[in-house]
């Protein structure tokens, strides 16, 4: 595929859908308290298919942006994409995990760790996977 | 300026005081909701915003070359570009799990810009790559 923004978008689709799913498996597990108090079948229909839309969104946008830094990121193939995935996942993730820690909001913290490195870490194989640049 | 690491600690300490000023503000003004004590948010600000504009001149050295425009330019379209991958995407996840502070990370977004347009200023004008 040599469109970064509609590789970027399935990745990003793709990407949702694991996030949604460590969403409702870190909910489940406790590893921090919904914010919901509990997962209805509203919250599912609502607030899950607006963060798979929302993600494809910024998925396509992301994946712009990586075909236009491709050379400049580095690895091959899926490697390539992971490793653009991971960098995604420490500055806007990590980097705002470690400030809304440090204010006293770890429930954020937790979501944004946890939630980041799933959905990121996928979408940036897929995204490897699939964009392959014009020669 | 032909380091990377230089300018980000120059455009690191822009970046601190623009942030640190945004986030005072919105604490005294009642902006910002269940946040600890001014002194308290002012050093995490200005510690974490300088560590980050660091890393983000380092980055903006090695992409140098792939960002579109030149001077100021460059260094604003980059600003943005990493403006959006913090900030506008960590909003929604506030957004999207009904977090009930979900104020704080929307004026987190909004305060954001003006943060990483100092930045970018910064950066665009001190940093001239070695030809």
């Amino acid at each position: 595929m040599k469109s970064g923004i509609i590789a970027g978008l399935i990745a990003g689709l793709i990407g949702g859908i694991v996030e949604n799913i460590a969403f409702i498996t870190g909910a489940t597990l406790r590893i921090w308290e919904p914010y919901q108090g509990v997962i209805s079948s509203t919250f599912l229909i609502t607030h899950l298919l607006f963060e798979i839309i929302i993600t494809g969104i910024f998925g396509a946008i992301f994946g712009l942006l990586y075909s236009m830094y491709y050379d400049s990121t580095p690895g091959k193939g899926i490697v390539k994409g992971l490793f653009f995935g991971l960098i995604l996942y420490l500055i806007s993730n990590v980097r705002g995990a470690i400030s809304l820690a440090g204010y006293g909001f770890i429930t954020n913290a937790k979501v944004s760790l946890w939630l980041g490195i799933f959905t990121l870490t996928v979408y940036g194989l897929v995204l490897g996977y699939l964009y392959k640049p014009t020669k | 300026m032909k380091s990377g690491l230089a300018v980000g600690i120059i455009g690191g300490i822009g970046m601190a005081i623009a942030a640190t000023i945004d986030m005072v503000l919105s604490v005294m003004t009642g902006w910002l909701v269940g946040y600890p004590s001014i002194e308290t948010v002012a050093i995490i600000s200005l510690g974490a915003n300088f560590f980050w504009g660091i890393v983000f001149g380092i980055i903006y050295a090695r992409l140098y070359d792939s960002i579109p425009s030149k001077g100021i330019w460059k260094g604003l379209i980059y600003g943005i570009m990493i403006y959006l991958f913090s900030n506008i995407y960590l909003v929604s996840y506030g957004i999207a799990y009904g977090d009930p502070f979900v104020i704080n990370w929307n004026i987190g977004a909004i305060g954001g810009i003006y943060v990483f347009i100092t930045f970018g200023v910064i950066v665009g004008i001190l940093y001239k790559k070695e030809s």
